[in-house]
C-alpha cells in the first residue's frame, strides 16, 4: 500500500506519489500550472495531472489552451472526474488514466463498466468516500485495477460553479477566498468555504481520518492511501513525512472522523418518512374519502376504472393513521342524489356513513385487500 | 420523432398530479417508482398506478418517463430486473438514470430508451459523446449548460437533448452535494436532501474576519425560461423540462399550462411577444415560487441569481380546489383545499384557454344540497354550473391581505 499525498513546497520525495493540483484544472488548486511544474522539475519528481474541475462545451476551449503548452514529460498520469474530461484525455493524450468515482459510482456493476470502457490506459480508479469498508471490501475483490481511496484530510460536501462569496465579501485579490460558515439551522459549525475561479466549495467541519484502519484497508488489497496534504502547515507535513501518524493527529487542528468508512446508513432515515399504509394502491384500491358528513353520508372519489363499485360490495378502509375498519355499501348515490346501480370511472359517489372517519381514508375493495 | 417545437416534459410527484399536468398541455411526464429514484418524500408510483399513469398518458399522447436516478449502492439494486420488466410490460416511454451501473444493467435486460439524468452532470460533447456509446439516446444536461451549448451538444452528437426551463435549482453541481450525508445523516443522491442550501448562514472571511450574518448566500433563485422559448426551439431542443415532483397540486397543473400556452404560441407566431410574456409573468406569479431568474440558459449565472430571502415562497394567490365532479346544469362538486365563502371571487384555471374563468361565488351548498355561507378545506361543496368548466380544473382565488 503506498501513500498518496498532493505536490507542496514541503513535499518530500519519498514513497508517495504526488499529484499536482492547479488553480486551472482543479476544485483546490495549490500553483498555477507553470510554477507547479517548475516546483516537481526543480524537486526532480513526475507528477499527476488532476483534473477535478466540470467543464462545460464552451470552456473547453480554454482547457485546449492549456494542453496545447502543456509540457507532458513532467507528468505521470492525469486523474480525471468529468466525464467530458475523460473523453478529452483519451481522446487528445496518450497519458495513463486514474479515473476519479468520488461522486456517485457505488456500486460494483457500475465500477467494473467504467473500467472496461477505459480499457488498458486506466492505471488506477479513486472510490468514493461514501463506500463503507464491506463495499470497499466487495469492489476490490472484483477488480484488478489498483483502487485508492481517502484517508486523511477535508472531506468536500459541495461544489458550485457560481461564485457565492464575492456578492459577500467583495472581489479579493487572493486567487481563493475563504471564509468560515455557520448555521443556526445546522447543529454544525466551522463550514469551511473557498471561492476561487472554478467557482465555490464548502467544506465539513470535521475532515476524515482513517489511519486507524489502516490494517483493514492493507487486507482489502486497497493499493493506495490519499492525504490530502493540500493545508497541512510545515509542521504537520514534518509529522507526516517522518511516519509519525500519532502526531500528525495530536497537532492537527480540526476535529476529525471516521466518515462512512465503518458503515454508511445514510439510506435509513428517510426510508421512515413515508407511511407505508398509504402506499397500498393496486387493483383493490377503490378511492379515497373525500367528503365526511357525521352520521349521514361519505363521500369516496373512486380511482380504479377496473373494476365498478355496485351495493353489496365489502370494503376496507385505512384511516390517515393508519386504523383499519370494515363495512358493507348498502346504497350508492352521485352527486344528484340519484342512486347509482353501478359506479363508472373516476366517479365522485355518495355512500351512508358507515363509522367515524376522516378525509383522506383509502378505501379498498375486501376480497382483494392484502395487508 | 421530429418536433417544430420542443416536447413540454412535466413533473409528476403522484397520479392526480400525472393527470393534472398532462391535463394542462404537458407532452410528456417523468415520475418515479417506489425505489431507484431520488424524491423519497415524495408520492411515488406503485406498480397499479405506474400501469394506470401510462394508459392515462398514453390515451392523450402523452409520454411517461419513469426516474432510476439515485446513485445506487450495491445493495439498491435488488429487484432492479423484474422492475424494468414492469416497465415495459406497462410500455413506459424512457427511463432517466444517472449511474453507469444502472445504464448498463438496464442494457442488458431490456430496449427501453435510456436518458441520461442531469445528475450525472453531462455537459459537454465530450461526455456526451461517451455516454452515447453506452446507449443514452437523450442526455439531460446538466443545469449550467446554456442553451447555445446545448445547440452545440446536440449538434455533435446528434443525441437528443434535453434541458431544464423552470422549478428550483441545486446551488451545487447536480450529483456533487453530500452536504446532508454528513450534517444530517441522510443521502442526498438516494432522496434525503435537507436543503442546507437554504439556510441562513454567518460567514467569516478568514482573512480579515469580515463578518456577515444571516445571509442565504447560497440559496439559488428559482429558473423561469418563458421567453426563452424561441431560443429553445431555434437551437433544436428535443424537451423542454419543468422541476417540481414534490411541488404542490396548483404548480403540477398552472406551470405545465403557462410553458404549454407559451410552446403553442411559438408554433402558430414563431414569435413571444411581449404581451404574451406578460400574460405568462402574471400566471407565474400567481404560483409558489422564489424570485425567478434565468440560470445558466444564456450566461453565466452570476450575482442576480442568489435568493437573497429567507426560505420562504411568494404567490399572490391560493389553490381553493378542484372540480371533482359536474352534474350538467345544476352544479360543479368542489373539492376544497382553501376555505372561501359567499361573495368572493374565484378563478378556474382553463386546461386549453389562455384565459381563465373568473366568477363571484353565490351560492354554496354541503353534498346534502344544505346552503352554507362558507365552504371549509377538507369537504367538498356544490357551488352553481358554470359553463366550459371541465372536471379537475383547478380553482384559486387571490390571497386575501
Ligand atoms: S442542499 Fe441544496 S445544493 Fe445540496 S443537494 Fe440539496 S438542494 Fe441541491
Amino acid at each position: 500500500m503506498k501513500f498518496v499525498t498532493f505536490l507542496t513546497e514541503n513535499s518530500a520525495k519519498q514513497e508517495s506519489d504526488l499529484i499536482l493540483s492547479t488553480y486551472e484544472l482543479s476544485k483546490h488548486g495549490l500553483f498555477s500550472l507553470k510554477d507547479g511544474l517548475k516546483l516537481a522539475l526543480d524537486k526532480n519528481i513526475k507528477v499527476i495531472l488532476e483534473w477535478d474541475i466540470l467543464v462545460t462545451e464552451d470552456e473547453f476551449s480554454l482547457i485546449d489552451e492549456v494542453f496545447s503548452t502543456l509540457d507532458f514529460s513532467q507528468i505521470s498520469a492525469i486523474r480525471v472526474q468529468d466525464v467530458g474530461a475523460l473523453q478529452y484525455v483519451l481522446t487528445k493524450t496518450e497519458l495513463p488514466i486514474q479515473l476519479i468515482l468520488e461522486s456517485g459510482n457505488r456500486n460494483l456493476i457500475g465500477i467494473k463498466k467504467w473500467i472496461s470502457l477505459v480499457g488498458n490506459r486506466l492505471e488506477r480508479i479513486i472510490l468514493s468516500p461514501e463506500l463503507d469498508m464491506n463495499e470497499l471490501e466487495e469492489i476490490k475483490k472484483e477488480v484488478s485495477v489498483p483502487v485508492e481511496i481517502l484517508i486523511f484530510g477535508k472531506i468536500l460536501l459541495f461544489y458550485s460553479p457560481r461564485k457565492l462569496l464575492t456578492p459577500q465579501f467583495g472581489e479579493r485579490e487572493e486567487e481563493v477566498l475563504k471564509v468560515q460558515g455557520k448555521s443556526e439551522e445546522s447543529p454544525h459549525r466551522g463550514f469551511s468555504l473557498h471561492e476561487n475561479r472554478h467557482g465555490t466549495l464548502m467544506y465539513n467541519p470535521k475532515d476524515l481520518n482513517l489511519f486507524s484502519y489502516l490494517n483493514e484497508i492493507e487486507q482489502m488489497g486497497i493499493e493506495y492511501c490519499r492525504i490530502d496534504n493540500r493545508d497541512f502547515s510545515s509542521e504537520l507535513s514534518h509529522y507526516f513525512n517522518s511516519n509519525d501518524f500519532e502526531a500528525l493527529i495530536e497537532h492537527y487542528p480540526k476535529t476529525l472522523i471516521k466518515g462512512f468508512f465503518h458503515k454508511n446508513k445514510t439510506d435509513v432515515l428517510f426510508k421512515k418518512l413515508k407511511n407505508q399504509k398509504l402506499l397500498i394502491k393496486d387493483q383493490s384500491y377503490v378511492g379515497n374519502i373525500v367528503n365526511v358528513i357525521k352520521n349521514k353520508q361519505i363521500a369516496i372519489q373512486l380511482a380504479n376504472k377496473t373494476r365498478a363499485l355496485i351495493p353489496g360490495d365489502e370494503l376496507v378502509l385505512l384511516t390517515p393513521e393508519g386504523k383499519r375498519k370494515e363495512f358493507t355499501v348498502s346504497e350508492i348515490q352521485n352527486i344528484s342524489g340519484t342512486p347509482v346501480e353501478k359506479t363508472t370511472d373516476e366517479e365522485l359517489v355518495l355512500i351512508p356513513y358507515p363509522a367515524n372517519l376522516s378525509i383522506k381514508t383509502a378505501v379498498y375493495w375486501k376480497d382483494s385487500f392484502k395487508d | 420523432m421530429m418536433r417544430s417545437v420542443p416536447e413540454l416534459l412535466a413533473p409528476a410527484g403522484s397520479l392526480e398530479k400525472l393527470k393534472m399536468a398532462i391535463n394542462y398541455g404537458a407532452d410528456a411526464v417523468y415520475l418515479g417508482g417506489q425505489k431507484y429514484g431520488l424524491r423519497s418524500a415524495a408520492d411515488n408510483f406503485t406498480s397499479w398506478e405506474l400501469k394506470e399513469a401510462v394508459e392515462f398518458a398514453h390515451a392523450r399522447s402523452a409520454l411517461v418517463y419513469v426516474v432510476l436516478n439515485s446513485f445506487l449502492h450495491d445493495q439498491d439494486f435488488s429487484g432492479i430486473e423484474s422492475f424494468i420488466r414492469e416497465l415495459e410490460d406497462y410500455g413506459v416511454d424512457a427511463v432517466i438514470v444517472s449511474d453507469l451501473g444502472m445504464v448498463s444493467l438496464i442494457s442488458s435486460l431490456s430496449s427501453i430508451s435510456i436518458h441520461l439524468s442531469t445528475q450525472a452532470s453531462c455537459l459537454s460533447s465530450y461526455g456526451a459523446e461517451f455516454w452515447k456509446k453506452m446507449g443514452i439516446t437523450r442526455v439531460i444536461l446538466g443545469r449550467e449548460a446554456s442553451i447555445e451549448e446545448a445547440k452545440k451538444i446536440k449538434e455533435k452528437t446528434g443525441l437528443e437533448v434535453e434541458m431544464f426551463i423552470h422549478g428550483s435549482m441545486c446551488m451545487s453541481y447536480s450529483g456533487h452535494c453530500v452536504i446532508s450525508n454528513y450534517t444530517q445523516g441522510r443521502d442526498s443522491n438516494r432522496g434525503g436532501c435537507a436543503h442546507s442550501c437554504r439556510f441562513e448562514y454567518t460567514l467569516t472571511s478568514e482573512k480579515d474576519n469580515q463578518t456577515v450574518t444571516a445571509t442565504t448566500f447560497m440559496s439559488s433563485k428559482d429558473l423561469e425560461g418563458v421567453a426563452l422559448i424561441p431560443q429553445f426551439a431555434e437551437a433544436g431542443i428535443d424537451s423542454i423540462k419543468v422541476e417540481g415532483r414534490m411541488k404542490s397540486i396548483h404548480y403540477a397543473g398552472a406551470v405545465p399550462k403557462v410553458y404549454s400556452q407559451a410552446l403553442k404560441e411559438y408554433h402558430d407566431h414563431k414569435e413571444i411577444d411581449l404581451d404574451f410574456i406578460k400574460w405568462a409573468d402574471r400566471e407565474l406569479s400567481k404560483i409558489s415560487h422564489r424570485s425567478y431568474h434565468d440560470g445558466n440558459l444564456v450566461s453565466k449565472a452570476g450575482e442576480k441569481s442568489i435568493f437573497s430571502e429567507r426560505e420562504n415562497e411568494e404567490s399572490d394567490y391560493v389553490i381553493v380546489g378542484q372540480v371533482l365532479e359536474i352534474a350538467e346544469q345544476k352544479y360543479l362538486a368542489i373539492q376544497v383545499r382553501t376555505g372561501f365563502k359567499l361573495g368572493d371571487n374565484l378563478e378556474i384555471v382553463s386546461f386549453s384557454s389562455r384565459e381563465n374563468l373568473e366568477f363571484q361565488v353565490n351560492e354554496i351548498c354541503d353534498l346534502q344540497k344544505n346552503l352554507c355561507d362558507k365552504a371549509n378545506p377538507g369537504t367538498v361543496v356544490l357551488i352553481p354550473w358554470l359553463a366550459n368548466v371541465e372536471r379537475f380544473n383547478l380553482i384559486r382565488m387571490r390571497k386575501k391581505a
